[in-house]
């Protein structure tokens, strides 16, 4: 196992920089996501780790090999790699066997035949897949080749181990015990291991850091917890979970936190958010708030407690999302019971708040 | 674990580079080695191997000066013309009503307008001398009727229609699958629309085949351009002359060969057969407008032809029995008889004669084995080479990948006059080549060439259909490119290579033009020992070879489809 180090990465198509300056370092044994949405750069990223593309600027190093470095034009093709890559398409050849598909690395690697056997047993024991050996691909279920393709990079024991969102051709039912399947696994494991998803559901889950990706550059680089509950900008906010947009401008500064006045909250008490930022009185400023810390209840009058009308109610099963008004701003909470009348009240707990600069609108 | 822990850098040796420039340096050399001794021929004013020859545009000159020429240039316009029209309009004809409407028998009649494909132009030009030349059967059973001679087939026009009806089923093959896969939808909203049967055909249906049309139409100008077996046995005995019989002239019936006029003339079609090339590329470029293929797969319905049905069936009927059967049945019926008459009863001249010749005589045996091992070699060796171009241009990080594809695609546009001419100069020009001079394998290596296209064709679009994911998870797994080609990429496009073969086989086995010019003592082929016998007049014999070739192909054809499951042609 070895640590994977991304150097000022930079691929650019025709004008559009894909990868744009990425850095970032996924420790031995670390388990690593690529977040973002499609043309984020992440699967880009991806195969340029593994060599299936050549990147345009910056370094690739895999413990003490060097994979690419742009600036002296060296680069390393994929099968000198000793990488292993999951394709979201499996990628299963479908004139081998599962067997057959398992001992095809082994066989470049020259190994001796009673070694080989050894080894296919032992991978496909792993993912629980021993019955299926002689099986061709197209006879097994989506979640079965998943399975089979892991096991396809894992028998030969690569360095690192690369997942191209493996889930998304899975159906929501299935791709849920997949999820906690591989994540007992890659846990067993301990193997360095880079995963790119547009699932943030499956980023939170299975990763020890998360890298946040929007064009082409990391937003965020940081555990889970710390990705959901402080995140870097806006975009992540947004993008990670979902949340509410207020904008409004800065009135009073405390001892590391703010007094906001919000936009449409005329009269209203301004909005009082801790910040580890540095604001000043007259600031344009955003605040992002998570649609489920929002309190229903509470009378009006003490701090970030406001009076609302109720828009709308949609019951989503286990929770009902409300969509309620202060003056001209609309927002989104979500709650488990539903307010009965048409007006309420709210709290907005204040370490709920995330601040960040910029656009007051008004 | 496994990692070597060694880094190489892409300068370093390695296979794959190796081979893709070998097999993009073999196309190279492949494709302009006839090419290149043309060029230069056409520029000097001696043959090409006098040492003492100069460059000199004298050739071009002198041929345009020559009023035979210019009326060999107005009889091949007139004739290319005639018989693209005669054969797209039947070729499109066929295709709709086979392809879309309710014409009884229709699935009959469109396995036997595949056939002509199948068969040497050669063999059909006989086909149509035996039946419906001056001396033929049906021209002389229709005489006996009428009193005079109904057609004259050694005319320009008598010549452009034969031509034609040979050429419709190329036509029909460009054509049948666009037009059985229009989008009934469109259809169905033209109708609801208002719009009754014709309007729809010819508002809808026939313009969304309009890409098809285009292609079939350009192909089959670049054939009318090449082809040389009707001109010769038509247009020989009037002494009219077009392009290719004109170079076949100039090349075996004067006593002192013209080297410079005939590389000058080879130059003006090859470029003009260029340009027709380039134009078909240009006019297929935004065949977006055309796409009929929605989200869902529809089956399209057939028009119903009502009480046209039984009309259109008679129509099929009289095409397909009189430039179809008849033209390949009357060289069976004549190779079992003495003498074909319609004044003297068949069996009365039944006879295995034309057969035991063709047994006896070492030339006739000998062509028919050269056939089948050329075509065998060609195949085999064909499909490997094409094989290889084709994953190198397009599944190779090959750097002159887009080159190598246009490459390898420029033998459509080298007639196969022209490249029987081209090998034939650079034969005389460079040592070892004329050292394959007297041997099979100089075809063999002229066969691969003309037919990497086709090959590319064949096995192109099959390779496209496999997932990138597929070779990119070898490359990851620790298998280079190479490794990949052999263990992942060739065995999963199997089928392709089958059909590869098998039509490299027919083409090679059907093929004589390229031959006429390269073939010697010893290494005959059928097409070459047809051409020489019939010109002694040994009818006979000539139609149980022609027999045999067809009865062979339509063996290989048979068992091709039935062990391999190859697809020819569609």
């Amino acid at each position: 196992m070895a640590e994977l180090r991304v150097e000022g990465l930079v691929k650019t198509f025709g004008s559009v920089r894909a990868v744009d300056d990425v850095t970032f370092t996924v420790g031995d044994g670390e388990f690593l996501t690529l977040l973002g949405p499609s043309g984020c750069g992440k699967s880009t990223t991806l195969s340029a780790i593994a060599g299936l593309d050549r990147s345009d600027e910056g370094r690739i190093i895999l413990g003490d090999r060097v994979f690419f470095d742009g600036a002296k034009n060296l680069f390393v093709p994929p099968e000198r790699r000793e990488i292993g890559l999951v394709f979201q398409s499996y990628a299963l050849w479908p004139h081998m066997t599962v067997a057959e598909n398992l001992d095809f690395p082994l066989r470049l690697r020259k190994m001796a035949k009673a070694e080989r056997a050894t080894r296919v047993a032992e991978a496909l024991a792993l993912v629980e897949m021993s019955e299926y050996g002689a099986r061709y691909p197209f006879a097994l279920s989506g979640g079965q080749q998943q399975r089979v393709a892991l096991a396809r990079t894992l028998v030969y024991r690569p360095a690192l181990l690369l997942l191209d969102e493996p889930l998304s051709n899975l159906d929501a039912k299935l791709r849920e015990r997949a999820r906690s399947w591989l994540r007992h696994l890659t846990r067993t494991l301990k193997m360095t291991t880079v995963y790119v998803t547009h699932d943030q559901s499956e980023a939170l889950a299975l990763s020890d850091r998360i890298a946040v990706m929007n064009g082409g550059k990391i937003a965020q680089l940081a555990d889970p917890h710390t990705v959901y509950d402080r995140p870097a900008d806006p975009f992540v906010a947004d993008f990670i979970g979902s949340s509410n947009f207020l904008h409004g401008r800065v009135t009073s500064v405390e001892d590391g936190a703010v007094r906001i006045a919000l936009n449409g909250f005329d009269g209203l008490a301004p909005l009082l958010a801790p910040t580890p930022r540095v604001f000043k009185a007259g600031d344009p400023v955003t605040v992002a708030v998570r649609p489920e810390r929002i309190r229903l209840g509470g009378a009006p009058g003490p701090t970030n407690v406001y009076a609302v009308r109720v828009d709308e109610s949609t019951f989503l099963g286990a929770r009902n999302q409300v969509v309620v008004r202060v003056g001209a701003q609309e927002f989104r909470i979500e709650v488990d019971q539903p307010p009965s009348g048409e007006t309420a009240s709210v709290e907005i707990p204040s370490e709920a708040c995330i601040v960040f600069p910029g656009k007051a609108g008004g | 674990m496994a990692g070597s822990g060694s880094t190489v850098s892409g300068s370093a040796f390695d296979r794959n580079a190796t081979i893709q420039w070998l097999v993009a340096g073999v196309t190279l050399v492949m494709v302009t080695l006839p090419l290149i001794p043309i060029f230069y021929q056409a520029f000097l004013d001696k043959p090409l191997y006098y040492p003492d020859a100069v460059l000199t545009v004298e050739n071009f000159t002198t041929l345009f000066a020559e009023a035979e020429f210019r009326t060999v240039i107005l009889n091949t316009i007139y004739f290319a013309t005639m018989m693209t029209l005669v054969a797209q309009s039947i070729g499109i004809g066929c295709a709709i009503l086979i392809g879309r409407t309710d014409l009884p028998g229709r699935s009959v009649f469109g396995e036997i307008l595949l056939w002509p494909l199948f068969i040497s132009h050669l063999v059909l030009a006989f086909g149509w001398f035996l039946m419906f030349g001056p001396a033929g059967y049906i021209t002389l059973a229709v005489q006996g009727v009428i009193g005079t001679q109904p057609w004259n087939l050694y005319s320009l026009t008598g010549m452009a229609v034969v031509a034609g009806l040979a050429q419709a089923p190329l036509a029909y093959l460009y054509c049948i699958a666009s037009a059985s896969s229009v989008d009934a939808s469109l259809e169905d909203a033209a109708r609801s629309a208002g719009a009754g049967t014709w309007t729809v055909l010819w508002r809808i249906t026939l313009p969304l085949m309009r890409p098809a049309i285009i292609y079939a139409t350009i192909m089959n100008f670049v054939v009318s351009l090449e082809i040389l077996s009707i001109p010769l046995v038509f247009g020989g005995p009037a002494q009219i002359e077009v392009f290719t019989t004109y170079l076949y002239n100039r090349v075996f019936r004067t006593s002192t060969p013209a080297y410079g006029l005939v590389a000058a003339a080879s130059f003006f079609m090859l470029a003009l057969v260029m340009v027709l090339i380039a134009l078909q590329g240009r006019l297929m470029k935004d065949r977006g407008r055309f796409v009929t293929v929605g989200g869902k797969a529809t089956r399209p319905r057939a028009f119903p032809l009502g009480k046209w049905r039984w009309v259109a069936f008679v129509l099929m009927t009289l095409y397909v029995g009189f430039a179809i059967i008849a033209v390949i049945g009357g060289l069976a019926l004549r190779s079992v008889v003495s003498l074909l008459s319609p004044l003297l009863p068949i069996w009365d001249l039944f006879t295995w004669e034309n057969y035991q010749i063709i047994v006896e005589y070492p030339v006739y045996l000998r062509s028919i084995f050269n056939t089948i091992q050329i075509s065998i070699a060609a195949g085999l060796i064909g499909t490997a080479f094409v094989a290889l171009v084709v994953l190198v241009s397009t599944r190779s990080p090959f750097r002159f990948s887009r080159q190598l594809e246009y490459i390898a695609m420029a033998p459509r546009a080298v007639p196969g006059i022209i490249a029987g001419i081209g090998i034939l100069y650079a034969a005389a020009m460079f040592g070892p080549l004329g050292w394959l001079r007297n041997t099979i394998w100089i075809l063999v290596a002229a066969y691969v060439m003309r037919y990497i296209p086709a090959g590319f064709g064949a096995i192109a679009p099959a390779l496209g259909q496999i997932s990138q994911d597929l070779d990119r998870g070898a490359r990851t797994v620790g298998a280079d490119w190479w490794r990949t080609s052999r263990s992942i990429m060739l065995p999963l496009i199997k089928p392709a290579l089958f059909s590869c073969f098998s039509l490299i086989f027919i083409l090679c086995f059907k093929e004589y033009v390229t031959a006429v010019f390269l073939f010697a003592p010893g290494s005959e082929v059928i097409g070459t020992t047809m051409l020489q016998f019939w010109q002694n007049g040994d009818n006979g014999p000539v139609s149980a070879l022609a027999t045999v070739q067809v009865g062979l192909t339509f063996l290989f054809v048979y068992l091709a489809r039935r062990l391999f499951g190859a697809r020819i042609y569609g």
